[in-house]
């Protein structure tokens, strides 16, 4: 009796082990899967704006900048990168100024976007490496090298939002521990902060901003 | 580099010990626009005479030099690299880092044959780079306020006394002694003009193309230096302002 009972016991647990070995694996090639994607999404949208960069010189401007928005829209989270540079503030923020920031911020991002993607011609990137950060976001890791050697290899992460059943998005793109994002919200907050916390403040410099941009392009 | 008789140097340190002591009751943690920054107003003015002293002299000089063989701009940052190894080494090994001190002072010894200018250990492991600031950080020495200094920018308090300490104890001013000081002196421009002309872009993006050039460069270099105290490791996004992106 003792015996049989001795041996169900030690298959249950058999059972058990056998059963967690196999999910821990299963876990573990679902997380090298996304990872794997993260990382691909990142490859991808290096080929597609180098693709874009090389036609650049038979492209009118307004096709050019179409095709910025449609890149800009597939590979990164741009209605979560808005929100989030708006910082505590958006919160606060009523319909009204939250509409007219997305649009100021939108115009700015793309034209932003149009002036420097041409520099993606003179870096190459090497990824190193891809973590999970919890279940919705994932770093991608690599090297930036500058084939004219005036700017010696410099760190990169990507930040990828992966939330289940949501595709893969870039949420921030981090230079030599800089990020972005966080630059951007940083800056904003301390004008805000400035203004007497009017997010009417920021707004109205963002759009300044972009009149500026705008007219620099066209001349 | 300049060497400082000792009754000069003795007046920093002493300026620098006074100077900690206004560090100590400041906070180090949060977001960066939260943290201390006291003397915004003034900071703000000592910030427009460093773009002032950029427009005129820096971005110049920056772009002159951009303008000059990649061999005699990597020659230029090599060289900014090496003298700085000396002062890698001791503050790695004042925190305990002897591997980081062992290679540091590899490199400076066996770059020396060429001053430095090249670098004959190009694709073996790089030091991560350590100053007095962070040896004080790792003492746990409190980060004070932001203070934008004349010509050397924004930095902590503690990153500021730690700079002067480097100053004054670099090995490396021991290691020019029998160097002109009209020559040593001008490493100084020289490598603040390698420095502008490596990042050229980004630091003309901030001058440039932000709302706020002064916040924006107070949080890159918040984060700049916060990467650096985490030994360059990745940011623990779930205690981070990162953690509300999801939210």
């Amino acid at each position: 009796m003792t015996t049989n009972l001795g041996i169900q016991t030690r298959r249950g647990f058999l059972g058990l082990a056998a059963a967690l070995l196999i999910t821990n694996g299963w876990t573990q090639n679902a997380l090298a899967d996304r990872l794997t994607v993260a990382e691909n999404h990142i490859g991808k949208l290096i080929a597609e704006l180098r693709e874009i960069e090389a036609m650049r010189g038979s492209l009118t401007s307004e096709k050019y900048r179409h095709l910025i928005a449609l890149i800009m829209e597939t590979y990164f989270d741009v209605e979560g990168i808005t929100r989030f540079t708006a910082g505590r503030y958006w919160r606060v923020a009523s319909n009204e100024q939250r509409n007219a920031y997305k649009e100021v911020f939108r115009g700015i991002l793309l034209s932003e976007a149009s002036n420097r993607f041409d520099q993606i011609l003179t870096f190459s990137f090497t990824p190193t490496k891809a973590q999970a950060r919890g279940d919705k976001l994932i770093l991608v890791t690599g090297i930036a090298k500058d084939n004219s050697g005036q700017i010696p290899d410099t760190k990169i992460v990507w930040r990828v939002a992966a939330q289940a059943g949501k595709p893969m998005k870039i949420i921030d793109l981090e230079i030599e521990n800089i990020s972005m994002l966080k630059t951007q919200q940083d800056e904003n907050a301390a004008l805000i902060k400035r203004n007497g916390g009017n997010f009417d403040a920021l707004i109205q410099a963002m759009r300044t901003r972009l009149d500026m941009i705008n007219s620099q392009s066209k001349n | 580099m300049m060497k400082p008789d000792h009754r000069i140097k003795t007046a920093m340190l002493a300026g620098i010990a006074l100077f900690m002591a206004g560090c100590a009751s400041s906070s180090d943690k949060g977001d960066t626009t939260a943290r201390s920054d006291p003397y915004e107003s003034a900071n703000r003015s000592v910030f427009a005479f460093n773009l002032a002293i950029d427009d005129y002299a820096l971005e110049p000089a920056a772009k002159a030099l951009r303008a000059s063989p990649n061999a005699v701009q990597m020659g230029l940052r090599n060289h900014v690299d090496w003298v700085s190894m000396p002062k890698t080494a001791l503050n790695s090994a004042l925190q305990g880092k002897t591997e980081n001190a062992a290679i540091a002072t590899l490199n400076f010894a066996i770059n020396s044959l060429t001053f430095g200018f090249a670098d004959l250990l190009e694709g073996e492991e790089r030091p991560e780079r350590e100053d007095f600031g962070q040896t004080l950080a790792s003492a746990g020495v409190e980060e004070g306020p932001y203070v934008v200094a004349p010509l050397l920018g924004g930095q902590t308090g503690r990153a500021l006394a730690g700079w002067g300490v480097d100053f004054i104890l670099n090995p490396y001013g021991q290691l020019t002694e029998g160097v002109p000081a009209a020559v040593s002196n001008v490493s100084i421009p020289i490598s603040a003009t390698s420095i502008r002309a490596t990042y050229f872009d980004a630091i003309n993006d901030v001058k440039y193309n932000s709302l706020d050039p002064y916040a924006r460069a107070r949080s890159a270099y918040y984060q700049q230096r916060d990467g650096l105290l985490r030994n360059n490791l990745p940011i623990d996004e779930t205690s981070s302002d990162f953690g509300s992106f999801f939210e």
